[in-house]
């Protein structure tokens, strides 16, 4: 068995989909799951928000959505307006949820950095801790987001 | 809790105490003693000589009345001779006057017994100062020549004189108080020489005894004063001595004090910070009055001194170990037991607790020490560790330990298989494993497509298990099973939601992770092993190899006897991806051959077949690049009418359908997913995944697959096809 049980996991996931339950009144759903293995690389869409995590374990996790799926989101929330800040805001918002409850959860064994987000590509994400990360398929209405689970015990 | 004989004390103890810390208390009354018995001595002494003094002081005064009285007696002596009438009486008051003044003199200065003041004797101290001797020798002076002018006078008195007793007639006559010159009468001139030293030193006289009066006073009062001041002094001592006792005493005790607060302060310390727990126990099981702070944490319970232990316990341990527990420390609490030899019957020296604060499991070590005073048990001083985390660590080291004796045991496995065979496995279970990520990548999420993947990836699943049975790859073998259990069970539950996908994945992650860890080991040896022999004849020989040991593997497990006769000469003429399939394919039959196919010896014995199984496999070239490949056993052969009663009790078809169900399609059920004849899973038969592999890899050769079989005769599978 691996270093990492799907309880851990869904400890992120079910924070991700927490959040939208809460903000939106529709939860979100898992799609899918796999592994970023081989040719599969984690996921990266136009917006993301990650938390890097230290103390027992090493690695990062990120929540990485469409822009389409962000501005659905800020409508939801009778957000108007719905510029890049706004909606770079919005996945900051989701990680820091990430953050909450990984820091319940796991307590002084798990270091939490503050929230940081990216548009786009960005290169730190391209490096990896896991020889295969985990990757969530997160499904809200019909729009798509991964939660990327990249942390290993030290 | 304290034995009656806990104060009994040595002779060596005690003089210790003597001479140690009670030495100042016992001089303390060494004092006492001797200044009160020298203030009570000199009392004593004192008062006898006060009583002597006011003998003294008492007979002087008489003195002064004696010198007077026979002053007088003598003058009346005179008037009656003058008057010439008898003088008889006046001269018996001179003499008796006379007598008492010298003999207490004589007391005066000798010390001696006198006529004291009421007639009887008395004993006269002499007059001893200096002034007192010189006044009793000053006396003499005057009345020595004053005794002899009046001796001739009384003289001439008959004997015995009225006025003195008989102690005194006595005594006089001892002294020769009268001389013997026996006269009737004395002479006018006499008289008159005697009044006439009277006149002149009667004064003097009297002045001297006076003086001595005054003296002997003087000396008594001197005495007293002494007296006084030595009882002064004595009481002074005492006073002295006793505020020295009360004060070493209370000196003492505030040290006394002082220690007990202090070394009080060092338990309550050494309590407050300790991370185990710390107690006594007395003989009926309570707590003592002190313990460590952190008991309550490590036990995750509130206690409180004189707290019964056993319920506490009771609460956090099974039956089992409360009994065995209790036993022990009853033990412990035997006076004739000895602790070394029960020590290890502790059950409590590692025990898993059910704690109150949370769920998780939670492990105590309690030991057991005994306390002892005057050499009998008192208490058991009980020590508490939580030692959660060292059993932890202890579980994660077996744990890993149970690791690297799997490696070393795949290592070994490993260089008995074919380099090129094993590599070819490894290639199929990483793409096998691919192919699941890709599905679980692509998947979409409604309910059909989610049961088409569980399926896909249980084909899977199950086929790298049987290829690692087949190479005997334990670590692989297990991990498949225990996987394809969880497919199993997700299947069983009718829905798939999206956390068992998160699942899936973790145990895909697992797979790769052993793969990677075996890859890694077969790279190397790649380095190391020689590659003699040929090639062809050494992938048969484990193909071959691989068939025996997994037929005589389940063989055992299931309790039959059965063999594999394999005639596989022209596998090697295939290329290697079609043997493999091939390689898989005859896996899975033989196991539901041996599972299913073979009957038990006995029930083989009774239809008068062979106790041992058989199992034929069989590859043969045809015709021109045409092969027929066959896995046939000699066991109880296919029941139609049990494939319906399954279908029947797994709901999938009503008792009319199944029997309007024709053998063929019958048949064809067996390849279904999900399908099995056997009641319990395990891992080489009974989650319905074997036929189903079988069948895919079959149309992965666009082969054509036949299926003979015959009650209690056969079960025979043929694959025909061409290259």
């Amino acid at each position: 068995m691996t270093d990492i049980t799907e309880q851990e996991i869904d400890v992120f996931v079910g924070a991700v989909n927490h959040y939208f339950d809460q903000i939106t009144g529709e939860k979100a759903k898992i799609r899918s799951s796999f592994l970023a293995e081989g040719d599969i690389r984690p996921p990266i869409y136009d917006f993301t928000g990650l938390i890097s995590i230290g103390g027992d374990y090493r690695g990062c996790i990120y929540f990485s959505a469409t822009r389409v799926m962000l501005m659905r989101l800020l409508l939801a929330m009778r957000e108007p307006r719905q510029t890049d800040p706004h909606l770079l805001d919005a996945v900051g918002e989701i990680a820091n949820t990430l953050a909450g409850n990984a820091r319940e959860h796991f307590g002084e064994t798990m270091a939490i950095s503050v929230p940081m987000t990216f548009q786009g590509a960005a290169e730190r994400l391209r490096m990896t801790v896991r020889e295969r990360p985990y990757v969530i398929m997160i499904k809200w209405k019909q729009y798509e987001a991964a939660v990327i689970v990249d942390i290993a015990k030290k | 809790m304290a034995s009656p004989t806990a104060w009994k004390m040595t002779a060596g103890e005690f003089f210790q105490g003597l001479f140690g810390k009670y030495i100042a208390i016992l001089i303390a009354v060494v004092i006492f003693l001797v200044s009160d018995l020298g203030v009570l001595g000199t009392n004593i002494y004192s008062s006898f000589r006060i009583a002597e003094s006011a003998v003294s002081i008492n007979l002087s005064g008489r003195q002064r009345a004696m010198s007077q009285r026979f002053a007088k007696a003598l003058l009346l002596v005179e008037h009656d001779v003058t008057r010439g009438v008898s003088h008889q009486t006046s001269l018996q008051e001179l003499e008796y006057a006379a007598y008492i003044f010298d003999t207490t003199m004589t007391g005066f200065r000798d010390g001696a017994m006198v006529t004291g003041g009421l007639g009887s004797p008395v004993f006269l101290v002499k007059a001893d100062t200096p002034e007192g001797r010189r006044l009793v020798s000053e006396t003499y002076r005057v009345w020595d020549p004053y005794k002899k002018l009046l001796q001739p006078l009384w003289d001439t008195l008959p004997p015995g004189n009225p006025l003195f007793n008989e102690k005194q007639l006595e005594e006089a006559a001892q002294n020769q108080w009268r001389s013997s010159r026996l006269q009737s009468t004395f002479t006018q001139e006499e008289v008159d020489a005697a009044v006439v030293y009277m006149r002149a030193n009667n004064v003097e006289l009297f002045n001297h005894v006076n003086a001595l009066t005054f003296e002997l006073e003087r000396d008594a009062n001197e005495r007293a004063f002494r007296l006084r001041m030595i009882q002064l002094i004595g009481l002074t001592i005492v006073l002295i001595n006793v505020l020295f006792t009360v004060f070493m005493s209370i000196r003492d005790l505030m040290r006394g004090d002082r220690n007990l607060a202090l070394a009080r302060k060092e338990t309550e310390e050494i309590l407050g910070t300790v991370r185990e727990g710390l107690f006594l126990l007395d003989h009926d099981y309570r707590l003592g009055s002190q313990y460590s702070k952190s008991l309550n944490k490590v036990l995750q319970r509130d206690v409180f001194p004189g707290m019964p232990f056993l319920p506490i316990l009771e609460e956090m341990v099974s039956k089992n170990v409360y009994d065995n527990a209790r036993d022990y420390i009853e033990l412990l609490f035997g006076q004739r037991v000895k602790e070394a030899l029960v020590t290890s019957l502790n059950p409590l020296s590692q025990v898993e607790v059910r704690g109150r604060e949370d769920e998780q499991p939670h492990y105590l070590s309690f030991n057991f020490n005994r306390a002892l005073e005057d050499g009998r048990i008192s208490h058991l001083l009980v020590t508490v560790q939580d030692v959660t985390e060292q059993v932890r660590l202890a579980a994660q080291l077996e744990a890993a330990k149970g690791q690297s004796r799997i490696e070393v045991e795949v290592l070994l496995k490993l260089l008995n298989t074919d380099a090129g065979v094993l590599r070819q496995f490894l290639d199929n279970v990483g793409k096998g494993l691919a192919q699941i990520n890709e599905r679980l990548r692509s998947e979409d999420d409604s309910e059909k497509a989610r049961l088409h993947l569980l399926n896909f990836v249980m084909r899977i699943v199950h086929g790298i298990k049987g290829e690692a049975a087949a190479l005997n790859i334990e670590m692989f073998e297990d991990y498949a099973h225990g996987f394809e259990k969880e497919l199993v069970g997700m299947r069983e539950k009718g829905e798939v939601r999206g956390e068992d996908m998160v699942r899936i994945t973790v145990l895909l992650d697992g797979f790769y992770e052993r793969l990677a860890a075996i890859t890694n080991i077969a790279e190397k040896m790649a380095g190391t092993s020689s590659g003699s022999g040929d090639a062809d004849e050494k992938y048969l020989q484990t193909f071959v190899d691989s068939l025996r040991s997994l037929v005589a593997r389940i063989a055992g497990d299931e309790k039959k006897e059965a063999t594999v006769a394999c005639d596989l000469g022209d596998i090697v003429r295939l290329p290697r991806r079609v043997a493999n399939e091939l390689h898989g394919i005859t896996i899975q039959l033989l196991r539901n051959a041996v599972k299913h196919g073979v009957e038990s010896p006995a029930e083989r014995e009774a239809q008068g077949k062979p106790v041992n199984g058989e199992i034929v496999v069989e590859c043969k070239e045809i015709d021109r690049d045409e092969y027929e490949f066959t896995v046939r056993d000699d066991g109880r052969g296919i029941s139609v009418g049990k494939i319906r009663e399954v279908l029947v009790q797994k709901g999938a078809l009503s008792v009319e359908e199944a029997n309007a169900l024709g053998v063929d399609a019958v048949m064809l059920r067996l390849f279904e997913p999900g399908f099995s004849t056997a009641s319990e899973a395990d891992r080489d038969a009974g989650h319905g995944v074997g036929l189903d592999v079988v069948a895919e890899k079959t149309m992965k050769l666009r082969g054509r697959l036949t299926l003979n079989s015959k009650i209690q005769a056969f079960t025979e599978f043929k694959i025909r096809f061409s290259l």
